[in-house]
């Protein structure tokens, strides 16, 4: 594959150079002494990072009703938070017209409550198989390749940084940098990620686990997926109350308090099903520690997979729910 | 000794107003009986039947749940009922990964197929009340 080989500070440069033109923005990572975060530059950059080994929210949440109107943003992102973007936009959440989005490989991430500085150097580049200090999420990511977007930056196996593009608006972001593009090695650092086995859990341990929750609804609001302006847990219209709560208990017995939190997770889960990217910021909002990721990543994975369908791979494949094969599905009918 | 008391299910169907509700109504007419436990909603449209509707009726006690339309090809809104085929394919895919899918059915009937419905609901209700009972 052809692609732009990139020399130290080239990315900033070229972002730079980006961001002299009135109404040019750039979303990436900001270093701090010890933490990185997420920042929108303008006119210039400043202590930017190209990676980001502390996760603290995904950065497509803030891209949500996001109409550029003539402006231009270049996203240098996570792979995860461009498929988010990606999602979004196939949900026309967000114009992707005045977008380039560029992914950069991940090595993982550790959580943002963990206390200390950020992982770097060797520690970083082990950082996914580590699982006592990455993530859960990013120990079983999807894609952590820079693959996905319309242009990405990747690093070989020699720990040299490549740009490719794959559309033509990722052909403009690479015509920002200098050089020549040639043929890259085949050999990536970051090799594709392997299958998990089919998520299978039963209604028992859903309760332990969940037992914890105080519904506050914070995985509602950090998830990046989770649009809906108008959602039904606004208020407690869809919760049992009342007569609805005393009936629920004498039909099907004790019931866990805050009541209805069973409904919210299963109703949520299923209505991200097949946007989710198993970022896991729900768990990293969830003040209680509720392991959320390996629920709404297995489920969603697991019904992907009767579409095979992968969420944020490209904008041209159709989210499941929304279009149809007249001859599918055979034995859906009992 | 006391005889133990028989524990009746609750069935809650979403039927379709222009094929199952129509099929339901003619199953009345014709004085053909089906399982007093089932208790229908009428929808304009199987799609119309939002997967959340289904998980609150399961865990606000319904003993179990149908959604029923007609036959892929005959909506009465030409393709609504291809996305409730996946919908609800989907939905029961997730059920079963939580140990649940005997609760949720899917049904495709027709509005001139009145004994059909009857024979899928009572056939429905009668395994769901074995399970209740066996318990």
């Amino acid at each position: 594959m052809l692609g732009k080989k990139i020399t130290n500070g080239q990315v900033e440069g070229a972002l730079n150079k980006f961001l002299e033109k009135e109404q040019y923005l750039v979303m990436g990572f900001e270093k701090d002494s010890s933490k990185v975060y997420h920042r929108i530059f303008k006119d210039k950059l400043d202590n930017y990072a190209l990676m980001n080994p502390v996760f603290a929210m995904n950065g497509a949440l803030y891209l949500r009703r996001l109409f550029a109107k003539g402006a231009q943003i270049v996203l240098m992102l996570r792979p995860c938070e461009i498929r988010s973007y990606i999602e979004l936009a196939k949900l026309t959440q967000i114009e992707p017209e005045d977008i380039i989005a560029v992914s950069v490989d991940c090595f993982g991430t550790v959580s943002s409550k963990k206390e200390g500085d950020a992982p770097a150097g060797d520690e970083l580049k082990g950082l996914s198989k580590d699982a006592g200090k990455a993530r859960w999420a990013c120990t079983t990511c999807r894609e952590r390749r820079g693959v996905v977007g319309d242009a990405g930056i990747r690093i070989d196996a020699d720990g040299k940084f490549w740009a490719f593009a794959y559309t033509d608006r990722g052909n403009a972001f690479l015509s920002l940098l200098e050089g020549e593009a040639e043929e890259a090695p085949a050999r990536m650092e970051i090799p594709p990620s392997e299958e998990r086995p089919q998520f299978q859990i039963d209604m028992k341990e859903f309760e332990k686990d969940f037992s914890k929750c105080i519904m506050c609804m914070n995985c509602r609001d950090m998830c990046p997926v989770c649009y809906c302006v108008d959602c039904v847990f606004n208020g407690d219209e869809y919760l049992p109350k009342g007569d609805a709560l005393f009936n629920k208990i004498f039909r099907s017995g004790s019931t866990g308090m805050p009541r209805g939190k069973e409904l919210f997770h299963l109703i949520r889960m299923f209505h991200v099903s097949q946007t989710c990217v198993g970022c896991g910021a729900c768990e990293e909002a969830c003040p209680q520690g509720i392991p959320l990721t390996k629920y709404f990543k297995g489920v969603s994975e697991r019904l992907q997979g009767m579409f095979s369908y992968m969420s944020g791979r490209s904008l041209e494949e159709q989210i499941p729910y929304l279009t149809f094969v007249e001859d599918e599905l055979k034995d859906a009918e009992d | 000794m006391e005889e133990k008391m028989e524990k009746n299910p609750e069935i809650v169907g979403f039927a379709c107003s222009f094929c199952t509700f129509k099929a339901s109504e003619m199953a009345g007419s014709l004085r053909m009986k089906y399982p007093d436990g089932v208790k229908l909603i009428q929808v304009p449209c199987s799609s119309r039947v939002d997967p959340a509707f289904i998980i609150k009726a399961i865990f606000e006690g319904a003993d179990g749940v149908f959604v029923a339309g007609c036959h892929p090809g005959d909506c009465h809104f030409i393709k609504g009922n291809y996305y409730t085929r996946r919908k609800i394919a989907a939905l029961k895919e997730q059920l079963d990964a939580f140990g649940l899918k005997d609760k949720l059915r899917l049904f495709w009937v027709s509005a001139a197929e009145a004994r059909r419905f009857v024979e899928k609901v009572t056939q429905m209700y009668n395994e769901i009340k074995e399970k209740k009972n066996a318990r």
